[in-house]
This record gives C-alpha cells, structure tokens and sequence, in this order.
C-alpha cells in the first residue's frame, strides 16, 4: 500500500478494514480490490456510506450513491478527494 | 387431488379451516406434535399446490396466498404457518428453479409433498442473507454439511432448501440455495421442539452431512431470491397467519357475546367494554390493510414480470419489514388485550370454546420469527437513504 501525505487513503482503509471484518477473516486489501468480493452487501455499504460522511465532515450526493464509487478503495478515495476539495 | 380452476381456493381453506383445522388444533397444541389430519386434508383439497401455475388451474397471486393463510390460522396458527412456509419454498422453485429442481413440484402436485426451509443457521441466528457453512466440492458433486438449529415439520417434509456459502474461500454474502431430498439421507434430527406455542409447527434441530448432484444448487445468487421471492412470500405469509390467528380469536370472542348463555352478557351495556372491543377491531382492520396493499404492490410487480430491480427499492423493502414488524406486535397485542375482556374463565383457562389462551402461546412467536430487532437495524438503516437512489451501490451488472 502506498500511503499519501493527507493520511485520506489509510483512513478509508481503516474504516473498509473494519467494516468489511478484514481482520477478523484474516484478509486485506489493496488500493484496487473489489468491494464486492470482500463481502460488501447492502447493509455494509450505507453503515459504510455513513462512516465517510462523519470522518471527513462531508455528505454524499446522490449522483455519487453508484455501484462505480463503491467499487474499489481507489474510487471511494476520488470520490472524497472530490468532496474535500469542493469544500474547500 | 382436486385443482382450483373453478372453485375459489380461499372457500376450499374456509372449509378445511372449519372443518379439520379447529378439530384437532387443541390436540396438537397438547400433544405437541404434527398436524397430520390438518396437513392431509390440505392435500386432499389440493392447497399444498398454491403457487404452481398449472396445478392451480389459473394465476395465482400474493392477496389470494394470505387470505388463504388468515383463514388458516384462524383455527389452527401452525397449521396456517407449515402451510404459508411450504408455499414460499414452493414459490421459490416456480420462479427461480432449473429443470432439475422441477421434478419436486411434480412431487408436490402427486403426493402433496412439503418443502421445508433451512435459512437460520447457528453462530449467524436469523440473518437470512448470510450463510457460514460452504458448498464443498467433491469429485463431480458436492457436499453440503450445515448445522440448522430449527427447521419446521423437518420430519415430515421431503425436499429442504438450504441456504449455503457458495464455497469455502468466497465471503459469507456469497450465499446459494441448495435443493435437499430426504431420500438422500444424511440428515439427523438433534433435538425435539418444546415450545411455548406454534407447537404443531414441530420446528427441530437438523443437522445435514450430504454429498448432492451439482445441479441441486440453484444458479441464481440466493440474494436474487430472496429479494425477489421468499421475502416477500415470508413476511406477508407470516404477517397474514399471525393477523389470522388473532382475527379467529376475536371472530370467536365476538361471536359469543350476544349468545343467551353468555353469562357477562350485562359487559354489552358498558361503554368501556364497546369501546376496548372497537379498538381490537381498529387494529385488526391495520393488520388487514398493511398485508393485503403490501400484498397487492407485489402482485402488480409479479403481473407485470418486473425486474429484480424494482424489487430492490429501498421503500417497498422498508414496508415489507415494517409489515412484519407491525402485524407481529399488534397481532399478539390483540390477543393480549383479549385475555383482559375475556377475563379469567374464558381467556387464562385452557381448551375454552374461544382458544384464546392457546392463540397467545402461539402469538408471542411472532416478534422472534425472524426477529423484530434484526428488521429494525435494517431500516433504521434503509431509511436515511431512501429515496437517494442509494439502490444503485448493490445492483450488480448482471442484473441485481
Ligand atoms: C415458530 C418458528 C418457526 C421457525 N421455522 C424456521 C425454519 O423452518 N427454518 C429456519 O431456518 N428458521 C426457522 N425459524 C427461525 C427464525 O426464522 C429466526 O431465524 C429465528 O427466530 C431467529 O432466532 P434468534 O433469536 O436466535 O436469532 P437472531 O435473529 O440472530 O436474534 C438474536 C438476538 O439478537 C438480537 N439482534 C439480532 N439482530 C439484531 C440487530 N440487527 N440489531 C439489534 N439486535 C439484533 C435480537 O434482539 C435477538 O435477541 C423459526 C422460528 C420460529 C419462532
């Protein structure tokens, strides 16, 4: 995993890492693996959904609430990268 | 057996229901064990084939599945359950069953077979969307070894659907339904059902140690299924057996009131007495009208051949729950409340003419039949991103 000055990727880690009980199932993930695969169902996407918003103060549009953002840790980061940066 | 396609299925459960189904229901309770005579003359009116198309002799559809279900439970609230149980599995196989799993509906309209469902598994409870035990591939087949905790009329059915994980390194979302005959053994029942009510249901232990054709796994996700099938065929069939049972208790209650022999006739000139007595009905006629629109929005999807899609909408899902969640509460609230007006003789005691006591038993179930908490959690959920098109994060390309 490469890291990133801001610490924004290892916090979408951290929270995908509990989550998704990576720990517990002895599994990680890496920048491009797939959600899906590791288990993201509906439920764990909004509980996922809402951890974001409250780590990084932001709200999710609904035009963002798609399959394609909730595809890999790199999409979740652009989409908040995008938030962040609309904020300001 | 006798097809419907001229005579009203629900006139046929009035019948049963009268007939057999108040017969034996106190003895079934007091035994604790099966409702055979229930169950076969079911089968003799050929009701154990609801949901098959050609046996029915015409469309079926979900208003027509509960109202058949409340009739049921008016007399005998297991009995109404095994039958709305054995339908969804049915309904299952219609819709979402491969020529190999075909043969069990046949099975179904020759012999009245019964299909029983395996979701709960232990370690997970009620989480019906989950499974732990995996599919293990074995030469060409596979085996499926699953602990079940509780299995209704596990005894006397003779297909099971099993909810599994698809194999041993996928995740535990990754779940498939698998088709389990009692033919090909493996099966060991554990433990007995000692239950404080819906004691006929006989719902034991299993525990499954099989190897089956491959075949026998159904194609489809499970979570396809289930969205687009057995939860909608659960609740409202539970919804409307639990509203049925509550709804015969009352019939009954009432019924005796006006009677020359009733000895608290002089209660009739108490305005709290009519005015406790209306507000039952008040909650009965929410029951009534929860499942039969809940029940009407899915036969419209049905009709229409809508996609799985529709039925991933967040707000038809929080009003199937919420359907569940209602009618398990005031159902038992029914009846509780109808122990107060019945009063000691007539409510407490058992084996009266009104089975009221019996009826709570049974009732207090409903909450825990897949649990209320578990339905909560979820639209609590649900609810902060209905409308949001937040349905569009778990549609899979392939449809959903
Ligand atoms: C009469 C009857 C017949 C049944 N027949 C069958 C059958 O044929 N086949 C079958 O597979 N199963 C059957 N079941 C089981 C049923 O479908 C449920 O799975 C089961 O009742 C759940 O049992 P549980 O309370 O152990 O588990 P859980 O639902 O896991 O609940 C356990 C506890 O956890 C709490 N809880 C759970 N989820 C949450 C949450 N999200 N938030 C907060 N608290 C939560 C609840 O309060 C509860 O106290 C039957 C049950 C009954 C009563």
């Amino acid at each position: 995993m490469t890291s990133t000055s801001d610490g924004i990727r290892e916090q979408i880690f951290a929270l995908l890492r509990n989550r998704l009980r990576l720990r517990q199932r002895q599994q990680d993930l890496t920048i491009n693996s797939s959600l899906e695969a590791l288990g993201l169902d509906s439920m764990t996407a909004i509980e996922l959904l809402l951890d974001l918003e409250r780590t990084f103060g932001i709200l999710l549009p609904d035009v963002l609430l798609t399959a394609e953002t909730f595809r890999t840790p790199a999409t979740l980061e652009v989409a908040v990268r995008s938030l962040l940066e609309a904020k300001g | 057996m006798g097809a419907f396609s001229e005579i009203d299925p629900i006139q046929l459960a009035v019948t049963a229901s009268r007939q057999t189904l108040r017969a034996w229901a106190s003895d079934v309770d007091a035994r604790n064990r099966f409702p055979h005579e229930s169950i076969e003359a079911l089968r003799q009116l050929g009701l154990l084939t609801y949901f098959i198309p050609r046996a029915s002799g015409g469309p079926t559809d979900f208003v027509t599945y509960c109202s058949i279900a409340a009739v049921l439970a008016e007399e005998c609230l297991s009995t109404a359950l095994i039958w709305a149980m054995h339908c969804q599995q049915v309904a299952i196989l219609v819709d979402h069953g491969g020529p190999e799993h075909k043969h069990v509906l046949d099975e179904v309209e020759r012999t009245g077979a019964l299909v029983a469902s395996v979701t709960t598994e232990a370690g997970k409870g009620g989480d019906l969307l989950t499974a732990r035990a995996p599919l293990l591939p074995e030469d060409d087949r596979v085996r499926v070894r699953r602990v079940a905790p509780i299995v209704s009329y596990a005894e006397h059915a003779a297909f099971f659907l099993l909810t599994m994980r698809s194999a041993e390194d996928q995740h535990e979302h990754d779940v498939r339904l698998v088709l389990v005959a009692r033919e090909d053994a493996g099966m060991t029942v554990t433990g007995d059902w000692n239950a404080m009510g819906a004691r006929g249901t006989q719902s034991v232990p299993v525990t499954f140690d099989l190897v089956v054709d491959n075949n026998r796994v159904f194609k489809k996700p499970f979570r396809q299924i289930a969205v687009q099938t057995l939860i909608p065929a659960a609740h409202l069939g539970w919804s409307a057996v639990w509203y049925g049972a509550a709804r015969g208790a009352f019939r009954r209650f009432v019924r005796q009131l006006r009677q020359p022999e009733n000895k608290s006739r002089a209660q009739l000139q108490s305005d709290l007495f009519l005015s406790r007595l209306a507000d039952l009905r008040v909650s009965l006629d929410l029951m009534d009208s929860m499942i039969t629109q809940a029940a009407a929005r899915i036969d419209s999807l049905r009709h229409s051949n809508a996609d799985v899609a529709s039925y991933e909408n967040i707000t038809l899902n929080i009003s199937l729950n919420n359907v569940k969640i209602a009618v398990s509460r005031l159902a038992f609230e029914v009846v509780d409340r109808l122990v107060e007006l019945c009063g000691l003789a007539q409510g407490y005691m058992k084996n009266t003419a009104l089975d009221v006591e019996r009826v709570f038993r049974d009732l207090r179930s409903a909450t825990l039949m897949y649990h209320n908490d578990r339905l909560l959690g979820v639209n609590g959920k649900l609810i902060l991103v209905e409308n949001s098109g937040a349905e569009a994060i778990w549609r899979r390309p392939d449809g959903l």
